[in-house]
């Protein structure tokens, strides 16, 4: 019971930070950045991640729900305050949970020096379900009240654990513009998702007998892949290195980034990410409902000529249903495509190294800018804007501060800082940090952390 | 921001609560209907037939869920006989080694009576003996009435209608 509670919680917090990156977005020319903007700007000869330890990242948050408003040290009972969240979060609310680790990060410059080449791998898992306001009120009153609609068109939820190829390319056009693109192939463990769901359940008043059970209107279906296994299926170290290398359900995809410079000072930037598809075509099990039901009970012949096993009979309907239901159909799903687009303006040039060197750019001290993100979803968009100030404090230090809105938070405060030790490099950023001051109350919060060896 | 992040705490919450954390959740569901009229109750040679039963596989529990969490049953029986007869009904349940597992208390409606209802509370230990059923026989007994016959001409109707109320309390446990 524990366990459901906990995922019941799980499901109803929502993510507001999800997949977006806005302290590690064009911060200091880390390798990370290339996979938030395939055209950033890159400097180093070539840089290689620490295996397994360059990019770990994980993002949570809420929207209406926080801890604090189920087990809130209070005197009101525990079962009024589930009743409140229960009814009062909104079919839009959502969750995520979105985690990566990168495995491989590689990347050197090219002899021709303006192209630079960077390849890897990560491994990814994203979910989303959004509020399924009337199912959950059904599952927590249960049906007693006659006539109440419940509507299927708030299930909506999108699994999926994968891990990621890459290989792009960032080029220097002139020194105003940089480009880039990055191809990935993803394979697949498993999908499961549903969405564009239609149909109601209810029941009322019935002719031959107290109560008529309807389900009308119903169109729908949940497609899964890599979920259910043939038998005796292992689910192991092996069955796990074959899915990672490229032995699950394949799929492609692009990324696209630009960099800009229309003046000294200020910077222009922004990329399209994951712009692909997975096309799922192993262990799937998919299930549609495209039919009307109603049910007022079973009706015994009573009758010794013809000896009727009523309840086999129901059983066998539902079989019948069920074989209508299930098919096996290879699928597409899509990723969820992330734009990002910043601008920022540099101030307070460094001129401690390089200060009789005209022709090197002299990098500035100062920056202060702008970034918004989104991220589409089933749904809806979720879009984020955040201001940032960046500040280098010498060669080897650098911090971003970051203050993030959207419409479920406006008091989101962020921080990075990447230091450079030689040619290690560790970074570490952190979001939402008014929320760490108790992580009950908070909206959500976010990490990245890495370690990266850089060649400049 | 490290010593942020480690000094970062969980207060004024009582984690204690999830173990008080429960929510009931009622769901009715129609059961059993069926109608008699006057033909029911004769044979092929017009004789009088004074029991009619029927019997069904009912395995009422197949997961755990009802096993774990429903707390408490109320099966109700709807009922209108225009028969000027009583009727009485009884239903019984076997567990799967053909045991009576669970036996209702047997309805009597009176002759010439409408919607009459008629709810039986099964909960606790009855409760577990019910859910075990897995043979469902129900009888409906038509009570001979001296100087009355069933006529062909004269319709008649036994009307029965069965509905539950599943009331489950679902906690930690």
């Amino acid at each position: 019971m524990k366990k459901f509670i906990g995922l019941i919680f799980t499901l109803l917090t929502a993510v507001i930070f999800a997949q977006n990156k806005p302290i590690l977005y064009n911060f200091d020319q880390l390798p990370q950045t290339l996979l938030l903007n395939p055209g950033e700007k890159v400097s180093q000869k070539w840089h290689a991640g620490v295996p397994f330890l360059s990019g770990i990242t994980v993002q949570y948050g809420s929207t209406e729900l926080k801890l604090i408003n189920i087990l809130s040290d209070d005197k009101i009972l525990i079962h009024d305050k589930f009743r409140n969240v229960i009814y009062d979060l909104k079919p839009n609310d959502f969750a995520i949970i979105n985690q990566q680790l990168e495995l491989l990060n590689v990347g050197f410059r090219l002899q021709n020096q303006i192209d630079f080449l960077s390849f890897g791998l990560y491994e990814e898992l994203d979910a989303i379900v959004y509020y399924p306001k009337d199912l959950a009120e059904l599952f927590y009153d249960g049906n007693n009240i006659l006539n109440k609609e419940y509507s299927f068109k708030d299930l909506n939820f999108k699994t999926e654990l994968l891990s990621v190829f890459h290989v792009g390319i960032s080029r220097k056009i002139d020194d105003d513009w940089q480009i880039g693109s990055r191809l990935k192939i993803y394979s697949s463990f498993f999908n499961i998702q549903t969405s564009r769901n239609s149909g109601v359940y209810y029941t009322k008043k019935g002719i031959n007998n107290p109560y008529a059970h309807f389900l009308n209107g119903m169109s729908g279906s949940i497609k899964t892949s890599g979920i259910f296994l043939p038998a005796g299926t292992e689910i192991d170290k092996f069955y796990v290195i074959d899915k990672m290398m490229l032995g699950g359900n394949l799929g492609a995809g692009l990324d696209f980034g630009f960099t800009f410079k229309p003046t000294q000072n200020w910077v222009l930037n922004g990329s399209i990410i994951d712009l692909g598809f997975i096309y799922n075509s192993k262990n799937i099990r998919s299930f549609k409902l495209n039919e009307n039901y109603d049910y007022e009970g079973v009706e015994p012949p009573f009758d010794p000529n013809v000896p009727e096993d009523y309840w086999e009979e129901i059983i066998d309907n539902f079989n019948i249903v069920k074989e209508n239901t299930e098919y096996k159909k290879s699928y597409i799903s899509y990723r969820p495509i992330k734009i990002n687009a910043m601008a920022k303006y540099e101030f307070g040039e460094d001129r401690f190294v390089d200060c009789y060197d005209t022709e090197v750019d002299p990098g500035y001290f100062n920056a202060v800018g702008a970034h918004l993100f989104t991220v589409f979803r089933p749904i809806a968009p979720q879009i984020a804007a955040t201001v940032f100030y960046e500040r280098k404090f010498n060669k080897s230090l650098r911090a971003k501060a970051t203050y993030t809105i959207d419409s479920f938070s406006s008091n989101n405060l962020g921080i990075g800082v990447s230091a450079k030790i030689g040619k290690f490099n560790i970074y570490g950023m952190f979001d939402n940090l008014l929320g760490y001051q108790n992580l009950a109350k908070t909206d959500g919060a976010s990490f990245q952390l890495g370690m990266n060896i850089i060649v400049p | 921001m490290f010593i942020l992040i480690l000094s970062s705490c969980v207060s004024e919450v009582d984690f204690n609560q999830s173990d008080d954390l429960s929510f009931q959740p009622t769901h009715m569901a129609s059961l059993v209907h069926f109608n008699f009229d006057q033909y029911k109750f004769l044979d092929n040679s017009g004789n009088e037939i004074y029991v009619i039963s029927e019997s069904s596989s009912a395995p009422l529990v197949t997961g755990t869920f009802a096993k774990d969490y429903l707390a408490k049953v109320e099966i109700q029986f709807k009922i209108s006989n225009t028969f000027n007869r009583t009727m009485i009904i009884t239903l019984q349940f076997y567990n799967a080694n053909n045991q009576l597992s669970y036996q209702f208390l047997s309805i009597t409606i009176p002759p010439n009576s409408s919607n009459k209802t008629y709810t039986e509370v099964i909960s606790g230990v009855a409760l577990n003996n019910f859910l075990i059923g897995n043979l469902a026989v129900m009888q409906v007994i038509s009570v001979p009435n001296s100087g009355a016959i069933i006529n062909t001409a004269i319709p008649k109707n036994l009307n029965v209608q069965v509905s539950g109320q599943f009331y489950s309390n679902i906690q930690n446990r």
